[in-house]
């Protein structure tokens, strides 16, 4: 690959915007570099189920002839965009990773566009293709998909996190310069965090779900992966908005997140809760994140000691409420109008329908429908179901309150750095546990990000978390950018993946 | 509860509700992962169930939407990634103890 070439897949989604928009590199010179650039990585990586690049290049040419013409462009006109396979695309197969999409070695092709891919394209974004994930989204390190597991691109030994770990992948090792996960509990923040890229989860109705495949339909959430925060920021504002189609999505004010990453942060006020400093956190994180504060700290912000007490019970919570949600929104893969069906002999429909969910889903999947059929049954709904959701509501007052004192909360994004491949597949319950930083933010429907916050000794990655009130992405993304420029100016710039890998 | 696998008639029943056939490797094994995991989740029975806020609010009108009819899918696509399909929609065997 030319250095030019090279140069352009390292370089941040606004600054590939920037130039295309200039003149200064055409859309499909862009489109060129990067697709070049998956040929070489992703036969190791693994992070796309699905990419066209005649495709890819005719969007980039169109732009090219659009811009040519006069033509207005969009905020991300000729930008690479990864999109997790559980977002509906009308020219690619969408197939959530799972056995239940897939006929015949073909995906499902969705009738329309998800209203976030729609906005992308209406952006003039170039969709560069199709992300893994862990099967309908349902797991924390790509390994329960049902195609191939994800590697780390810096460690292939281990698990790039779940489960947008495709996404993360993808932006991380250079092959789009930007993408779009979703994150239910933790999935766009912990993949970033293992990745050593920013991910945001917006607040709960921020943006429309209409084409997102559903797994918890009160706890997901679309948001971008991006290497720095003035990318993520770019792509969230292109994404977010009310959307008549989505029930949930609001109408919030949007403010100017870009514009916000040039605030500074002096004067924030940063609460630590103690309960994500406690046992389970790895040594290592630890002290990446408690270096990170106090170089906040050092910035002009407050640190103020805070205390989330229901924090404990957030993962038992979610695991009932996610999985009930789960139960329900799976019930529709029956083989019946689309993906893959088993019709044994003489069978009658349910038979069918037993005989195509045994046969389609994963041993996770059909984990967390059993179990969400467990907590919702008669004799368990009132001690799990009722009882998790009361501990939601105290979640989000826990959050409300601390949120009297403070203007966002910091934490690790997740207790360890990146396992190896396989570590945690025999436990289901372990995997679980290393979700209990990010899911309480996703229980209270609040704003969160992960920026990439220092390399432990040992080459991994580690991401600091930051979570705000509801509607105040734009504050998470003024501390997050400024947290950026002061690691930056410590001696630490960020890794380029290029440099790594020769 | 800290049972070391939820019993196979417990397991079978869920998997009927859920509608998901399992062999008997899977009913073992999920058996015994539920029951570590909804052991874990019991944690949840310490929590105080009488709190003013804990009170569902009721569904008010003013966030439901006009009742009026808008696009919606054409039923060629509605029909086209099905396996089996005729004009009039989706082929299936019948209820059990009807003629196929």
């Amino acid at each position: 690959m030319s250095v030019d070439a090279e140069s352009l897949t390292s370089l941040p989604l606004w600054e590939v915007a920037r130039r295309v928009a200039a003149g200064d590199l055409r859309a499909e010179a862009v489109a060129v570099a990067f697709l070049a650039r998956v040929r070489e990585a992703d036969s190791t990586i693994r992070a796309f189920v699905h990419c066209d690049p005649d495709a890819v290049v005719a969007c980039a040419r169109d732009i090219d002839e659009r811009r040519a013409r006069g033509t207005p462009l969009g905020p991300l006109a000729g930008v690479p965009v990864a999109v997790k396979d559980n977002l509906c695309t009308t020219d690619a197969p969408t197939t959530c990773a799972s056995h239940a999409l897939v006929r015949d070695g073909q995906g499902w092709r969705a009738p329309y566009d998800a209203a976030v891919v729609e906005r992308l394209r209406a952006a003039d974004a170039v969709i560069i293709g199709k992300t893994n994930l862990d099967a309908f989204a349902m797991g924390s390190s790509t390994e329960n998909s049902d195609l191939f597991s994800t590697k780390n691109p810096w460690d292939t030994t281990r698990v790039p996190g779940g489960s947008s770990g495709g996404s993360a992948a993808a932006v991380a090792a250079g092959m789009a310069a930007g993408a779009l996960g979703s994150d239910t509990g933790g999935s766009i923040r912990q993949p970033a965090s293992f990745t050593n890229t920013v991910g945001i989860k917006p607040t709960y109705g921020r943006v429309s779900r209409f084409g997102l495949v559903a797994f918890a339909s009160s706890l997901d959430q679309v948001g971008p992966i991006a290497s720095d925060v003035r990318g993520a920021a770019r792509v969230l504002f292109a994404i977010a908005g009310h959307d008549p189609r989505d029930a949930t999505s609001v109408q919030a004010p949007l403010p100017d997140l870009e514009a916000a990453c040039d605030r500074g942060v002096r004067g924030v006020r940063i609460g630590i809760p103690d309960e994500y400093f406690g046992e389970g956190l790895d040594d290592r994180v630890r002290e990446l994140v408690d270096r990170a504060v106090d170089v906040l700290a050092g910035a002009g912000c407050s640190l103020v000691r805070v205390s989330l007490p229901h924090t404990e019970l957030a993962v038992a919570a979610y695991y009932v409420l996610a999985t009930a949600e789960a139960s329900s929104n799976l019930a529709r893969f029956d083989g019946i109008r689309f993906g893959s069906s088993v019709r044994p002999p003489d069978a009658d429909v349910d038979e069918m329908v037993a005989a195509t969910r045994g046969a389609a889903f994963g041993a996770e999947v059909k984990r967390r429908v059993m179990l969400g059929t467990h907590v919702l049954s008669a004799g368990y709904y009132d001690a799990y179901y009722l009882q998790a959701q009361r501990v939601r509501r105290r979640l989000a007052a826990d959050f409300e309150e601390a949120f009297g004192s403070v203007d966002v909360v910091a934490t690790p994004t997740a207790p360890s750095p990146p396992w190896k491949l396989g570590e945690k597949l025999a436990d289901p319950l372990a995997m679980y546990l290393a979700d209990v930083y990010t899911l309480p933010a996703s229980l209270a429907g609040l704003p969160a990000l992960s920026v990439p916050c220092g390399w432990t000794n040992d080459g991994l990655p580690v991401g600091l978390q930051l979570i705000g009130r509801r509607w105040q992405e734009d504050l998470l993304c003024r501390v997050a950018s400024g947290w950026e420029r002061l690691r930056d100016a410590t001696g630490s710039p960020p890794k380029l993946y290029e440099s790594s890998h020769g | 509860m800290a049972a070391s696998s939820l019993p196979r008639e417990q397991v079978l029943h869920l998997a009927r509700l859920a509608r998901l056939k399992l062999d008997d490797e899977e009913v073992e094994r999920l058996g015994a992962q539920l029951a570590a995991i909804v052991g874990y989740m019991d944690v949840l029975a310490g929590v105080a169930r009488a709190e003013p806020d804990d009170e569902q609010e009721s569904t008010s009108p003013r966030w439901l939407r006009d009742d009026e009819s808008g696009a919606s899918l054409p039923r060629e696509a509605a029909l086209s990634e099905s396996e089996r399909h005729v004009t009039q929609g989706f082929v299936v065997p019948g209820p059990k103890g009807s003629r196929r």
